[in-house]
């Protein structure tokens, strides 16, 4: 079937094309909203910049598909074989892509607002740039998360988002926002977060080993008994970020700023707090084993019952501290 | 003429016989060189402009050259059409806006089989379109014989035959045939050339700017005639050059609107300088020169318009009476004294030699518009000590003068008035901004690089002005201006307005050269996030206007204009809240 003839088809008021073998067809900015393409076999067809809003894919092959610029709003690609394929700058508002297979796929800049991305395959996927909010990517008490593993999500923008539990070990999420999104129990080891947006996350139980949080900003986050060990935090920005009985043990954290941080019960052994600024925060029984806090501020910060006594004190500034025996730093 | 040039995406070559239209502003470098945001400015405002009329006639703009666009229309006589068109709407716009604030265009326009490559088009038939733009006269249409043959049964154009000429790089001489710039005679551009029927109704002030032109020197009386109008002396003939004398002749006698007037405003100017006698006499070869405008004029003044001018004294009166009135009438005799003679003068005794009435009427004259006269108030007191107490000054005055403009059924509120109301009247007169009003000496180069600033710049003044006695003049009003480090919500509205890889490539296109959908061009799109291209052109448009001509422009010249316009409106409504 040529493209003039499946356009002729449509024009003339054609819309199931159910399971056609339509492979490598060129409908680059054709108009086929609401067809039917369900168990198509679209694999390499080129809808650049075309008009597929409502169109049915469900279990359609669109592997390796150029679907750059295309408009997938609202459309149906439940099961689809969308692996390896184009989605440069494609729209797909409230698209359904639950069990879509995304692997490698190319979603950069797309618009996925409101998309349904529960249990789709994204591993290894770029998305950077692309716009998740309000997507739904799990479940409650469910299994069937969306896969993002290896994904590349540099600016990506899900804020808001329920990734509780998400597996995004060694991701890109630079400059992503993750403002307000919850990543409670996710495993981020290894992740690039450098200068992404955090605020109100909730990044509680979240393993982030090693991960790179470089001026990130993380004000007002709820991270209790998150593992940050040897994560890299150096410049960001933590004000009234709670951070009880977190794993904080050989963090780099540099030039910080955690002003009304809580701090309580925190694992902070051989971490680098060398000019952080601590003021106000609260450090109630932490543990600051062989610290590096010179040059801190910890202006009217509370380190009642700390353990401080290998901790590195050089020109750190305690005016006001409570100290760890209860008493107030002159 | 049948063939149709290739679309947009496609990416091979194709012959076709097409209209080109080339067009160029005139000493465009030069201009940039002396004021390049200004000019800039300009250039943006007129591109857009030929980029609309260009659509209008069915034409499609191929590239833009930074002062000027490459169209190409599938009727010549649609070519011509459009560049007429174009021509009379920029000497319209250059009528309606203050002397400095325009550019000219010359238009070439060719007939030729021409190659179609992605959005460029390529071969001879552009070079001669080029050429002949070239030798087009400013405002004018420079047009090939091919192109006149086709054109002149079907439209009226009144054209002078430039015969066969050479032009660089082309082997074979190209006839061609001048359209002389709009509301100009052929007999105009190219008086040398006979068999042409000579048109005589020159009107006098035209007749004055010839004959001053024949003067020896010509220099010197552009110089005073600028510095009259401008307010501002120019010694730089780069500058001077840019304009002509008829228009500058035309807003000056538009200003002074009798000889006496205009006698005590160029000796004013004169007796300034450091050659006095020299100007002095400059001064009354121009006054010689503008005197048959005058009496022409005063003979066709009805006995009506007599009879107003007498009512228009009596209201000065009474503007006079009522400042007079005011507690502080020294300080407000000082404002208007300033408005006239940009200079701010503390003797009593030099005051005194002015009577209020007589300051109103020269104050009436120099703002004959409301926005005028606040544009010239804030001027002053900005530069004042006391902004606070003049600004309260100067709304009384404002207050006094209202019944001047305009009956009151036309009055506004005070600020929607003024803000609406753009000076482009000819009368911004603008003197050393830079310099505090004690400094006598004028400003040459500071104060006609301030005078190219926009309308809109202007009556933001006027618009703090009305609103002085509420809070203090300084500074711009601080409108919520949003954060640009933080651009997801900028996204996300470009992202639900528009489709995104649009968006992507009308940017790409405005930061860096028209999308031609090569795939050199995909690599660089991907290469580039949304994010990373909103940066880029936050950097590249300085401001929104220049922001919303470059994407305006560039919608037009990327394939799908329809599709290009909705892209363009969404992110203009997207970054604008970004911009102070």
């Amino acid at each position: 079937m040529t493209p003039q003839d499946f356009l002729e088809c449509y024009a003339s008021g054609k819309r199931n094309f159910k399971g056609f073998s339509l492979a490598g067809i060129d409908l680059s900015k054709a108009d086929i909203i609401g067809s039917n393409l369900q168990l198509a076999n679209l694999e390499n067809a080129i809808f650049t910049l075309a008009y597929l809003t409502r169109v049915n894919f469900r279990r359609a092959n669109l592997a390796r598909a150029q679907l750059a610029g295309a408009n997938l709003n609202q459309a149906n690609l439940t099961q689809a074989n969308l692996s390896d394929a184009n989605l440069h700058g494609a729209s797909l508002q409230g698209a359904d892509l639950r069990s879509a297979q995304l692997p490698l796929a190319d979603l950069m800049d797309a618009n996925l607002i409101e998309a349904d991305l529960r249990n789709a395959d994204m591993s290894g996927a770029n998305l950077t740039g692309a716009c998740l909010r309000g997507a739904n990517f799990r479940q409650e008490d469910r299994k069937y998360i969306a896969n993002l593993r290896g994904a590349n999500l540099r600016q990506a923008d899900l804020e808001g988002a329920n990734l509780r539990g998400a597996d995004l070990a060694y991701v890109d999420l630079s400059e992503a926002n993750l403002a307000n999104v919850s990543l409670q129990g996710a495993d981020l080891h290894g992740a690039n977060l450098q200068g992404a947006y955090l605020q109100s996350a909730n990044l509680s139980d979240a393993l982030m080993a090693d991960a790179n949080l470089e001026q990130a900003d993380l004000t007002n986050v709820l991270a209790n008994r998150v593992n940050l060990s040897q994560a890299h935090l150096d410049q960001a920005l933590l004000h009234d970020i709670r951070l009880a009985e977190a794993l904080l043990a050989e963090t780099s954290m540099q030039d910080v700023v955690l002003t009304r941080a809580n701090l309580n019960r925190a694992d902070l052994s051989r971490a680098n707090l060398t000019r952080a600024d601590l003021t106000a925060a609260t450090l109630v029984e932490a543990y600051l084993g062989r610290a590096n806090l010179g040059q801190a501020d910890l202006t009217n910060a509370v380190l009642a019952r700390a353990e401080i006594s290998s901790a590195t004190f050089i020109d750190t500034v305690l005016t006001g501290t409570t100290m760890p025996d209860g008493s107030v730093h002159a | 003429m049948s063939m149709k040039p290739s679309s947009a995406q496609s990416s091979t070559t194709e012959r076709a016989l097409a209209a080109i239209v080339l067009t160029d502003a005139v000493s465009f470098s030069a201009r940039m060189s002396v004021d390049e945001e200004g000019t800039l400015m300009l250039i943006q405002r007129d591109l857009e402009l030929i980029a609309e009329q260009c659509e209008c006639f069915g034409g499609k703009v191929l590239k833009s050259t930074g002062d000027g666009l490459l169209m190409s229309f599938y009727s010549a006589v649609q070519a011509v059409l459009c560049s007429q068109e174009v021509q009379k709407q920029l000497a319209k716009l250059a009528e309606s806006s203050a002397a400095g604030e325009s550019l000219q265009h010359r238009i070439g326009v060719h007939l030729g089989d021409v190659l179609f490559r992605h959005q460029d088009v390529l071969g001879n038939g552009v070079n001669i379109a080029a050429r002949l733009q070239a030798k087009s006269a400013p405002g004018g249409v420079c047009i090939s014989q091919t192109v006149y043959d086709v054109v002149k049964a079907r439209i009226d154009i009144n054209a002078t035959f430039l015969g066969p000429l050479k032009l660089k790089n082309i082997q074979e001489p190209v006839a061609a045939f001048q359209i002389p710039p709009f509301g100009q005679s052929a007999t105009m551009v190219v008086p040398q050339l006979a068999g042409q029927p000579v048109v005589t109704d020159l009107s006098p002030l035209a007749i004055a700017a010839a004959t001053l032109e024949q003067a020896p020197q010509i220099r010197r009386i552009k110089k005073l005639i600028f510095g009259t109008y401008q307010g501002v002396w120019e010694n730089d003939p780069k500058v001077l050059m840019q304009f002509d004398l008829l228009p500058l002749l035309k807003q000056l006698y538009q200003r002074h609107r009798t000889l006496i007037s205009l006698e005590k405003a160029l000796q004013t100017m004169a007796a300034r300088l450091n050659h006095k006698s020299a100007y002095l006499a400059v001064a009354d070869t121009i006054l010689q020169a503008l005197e048959p405008v005058y009496t022409e004029a005063e003979d066709s003044a009805s006995d009506g318009e007599v009879a107003s001018r007498s009512s228009l004294r009596d209201r000065y009166n009474e503007i006079a009476e009522t400042l007079a009135q005011q507690t502080d009438r020294l300080r407000i005799k000082k404002l208007l004294y300033a408005v006239i003679h940009t200079a701010w003068e503390n003797d009593q005794a030099v005051l005194a030699l002015h009577t209020l009435a007589d300051l109103v009427t020269d104050v009436h004259q120099i703002a004959p518009s409301e926005a005028d006269l606040s544009y010239h108030l804030e001027r002053i007191i900005k530069r004042l000590n006391r902004h606070n107490h003049y600004a309260q000054l100067a709304l009384i005055i404002s207050e006094a003068f209202h019944p001047l403009y305009g009956s009151p059924a036309e009055a506004a509120p005070m600020v929607t008035e003024l803000s609406a109301e753009p000076l482009a009247d000819g009368h911004t007169m603008m003197f050393g901004s830079d310099k505090p009003v004690i400094d006598e000496g004028l400003t040459s180069l500071t104060g006609w690089q301030s005078s190219v600033l926009s309308d809109g710049q202007t009556s933001v003044h006027s618009s703090q002005l009305a609103i002085a006695n509420v809070c203090p003049i300084e500074g711009p009003q601080d409108a919520k201006i949003h954060d640009r480090a933080n651009l997801y919500a900028l996204r996300l509205e470009i992202m639900r307005y528009t489709n995104p890889l649009r968006a992507k490539i009308l940017l790409l296109s405005t930061v860096r050269s028209p999308f031609t959908a090569t795939p050199q061009d995909w690599l660089t799109l991907k290469s580039k996030s949304l994010d990373d291209l909103i940066k880029t052109t936050f950097q590249y448009c300085q401001t929104f206007s220049d922001l919303e001509s470059k994407l305006t422009i560039m919608s037009h010249c990327v394939g799908n204009v329809g599709e290009n316009i909705q892209a363009a409106g969404a992110i203009l409504q997207a970054m604008k809240p970004f911009y102070p």
